[in-house]
């Protein structure tokens, strides 16, 4: 009965120091992680700043004109603002209503819209301004006088008196 | 007695002394009456032969200019699917103060290439803005193509000028 009883007494004091040891063990891990967190101080919590620029642009265009026969007159195009995302550029292009005519009822009077001396024609949308980005500074490139003319020979063949009018819509669009 | 020859050439000189003085009197009185100028007319008398004093060449025209107009827009408008509340900033820029209004239109453009209408404003003067629309109905999750369009009225007389359309991707999510 003693070597039963010495034997169990040994391997309870065995185990108990084993888990002392343990123990230990893992008191002095985490004194050491504490103290090494003390010491260098890290974080792992992370917060998002941020501020947001809001996109647009402004653009300042011929609100319109009464022509004199055979004298040319100035329609002016011009970006004056362009915050836009990266790698994006802005573009202007013009179409008329009436196919470049001054409209009267059933009578129209041609006219003609020019850049740079090339009259536009309504087969499509035709370019005004293009290629301008925030990085242009909106330069005189971002700055454009079109050219408007209607012939004598024209409108001394008018029907009606009265207003012959057209109007211009300028597309912006906004595109890499 | 030869007092009467004298008496008759003194009456005579009388008489032509008198015609004369009736004469210089009448032409007096026609120059003053033909340089008379009434307020507000002219010297000229209609039916008399002459050249008219306001008669002039013909005058050359001058080609009249609106005042350019600002137009403000962007490319990408961000809204929330199934709700037809959408937060935006439409405005039109004071540099127009005194001189135009205007309306915007949004546009949803259809695959046959025409559009249909999802909201239109009422007028807005310079530099007013709007932050919210409420669109004609909701929109699901995904990209549309629209236009803005904006379009100015002289304020002197309402009249339309020429306008500006704005293309735009619409992203709902």
């Amino acid at each position: 009965m003693t070597k039963k009883m010495t034997k169990t007494a040994l391997i309870s004091l065995v185990a108990v120091l084993v888990l002392a040891a343990v123990c230990t063990a893992l008191v002095f891990t985490g004194t050491a992680s504490a103290a090494t967190l003390s010491n260098s101080g890290e974080s792992s919590t992370g917060v998002e700043v941020k501020y947001h620029v809001e996109g647009g642009w402004e653009v300042e265009i011929g609100a319109g004109m009464t022509l004199v026969p055979d004298e040319e007159s100035d329609l002016n195009v011009k970006v004056t603002k362009a915050i836009l995302e990266n790698g994006k550029n802005l573009s202007i292009t013009v179409h008329s209503t009436n196919n470049y005519a001054l409209q009267n009822g059933d009578d129209s009077l041609a006219y003609t819209l020019t850049k740079d001396g090339t009259p536009f024609v309504n087969t499509s949308k035709e370019t005004v301004l293009s290629g301008i980005n925030g990085k242009s500074n909106l330069t005189e490139d971002a700055d454009v006088t079109l050219k408007v003319k209607v012939e004598k020979s024209v409108t001394d063949k008018a029907k009606y008196s009265g207003d012959y009018t057209d109007t211009l819509t300028f597309t912006v669009t906004v595109a890499q | 007695m030869s007092n009467n020859p004298t008496k008759t050439k003194k009456a005579l000189t009388a008489a032509v002394v008198l015609l004369t003085l009736s004469l210089i009197l009448n032409i007096v009185l026609l120059i003053l009456l033909i340089g008379y100028k009434p307020e507000g007319g002219t010297t000229y008398q209609p039916g008399s032969i002459g050249f008219d004093p306001d008669a002039s060449d013909k005058r050359p025209g001058t080609v009249t200019q609106m005042q350019n107009v600002t137009v403000a827009g962007f490319s990408k408008l961000t809204i929330p699917p199934d709700t037809d509340t959408v937060a935006i900033d439409l405005y039109n820029p004071e540099e127009n103060f005194g001189l135009y209004y205007m309306t915007f239109e949004l546009r949803l453009l259809t695959d046959d290439g025409g559009y249909e209408t999802l909201y239109t404003s009422g007028l807005v003067g310079a530099g007013k803005h709007i932050y919210q629309i409420t669109l004609s109905h909701a929109l699901a999750a995904g990209e549309y193509s629209a236009v803005l369009f904006i379009q100015p009225y002289r304020m002197a007389d309402m009249s339309t000028t020429n306008n500006v359309a704005g293309n735009i991707t619409l992203i709902v999510k």
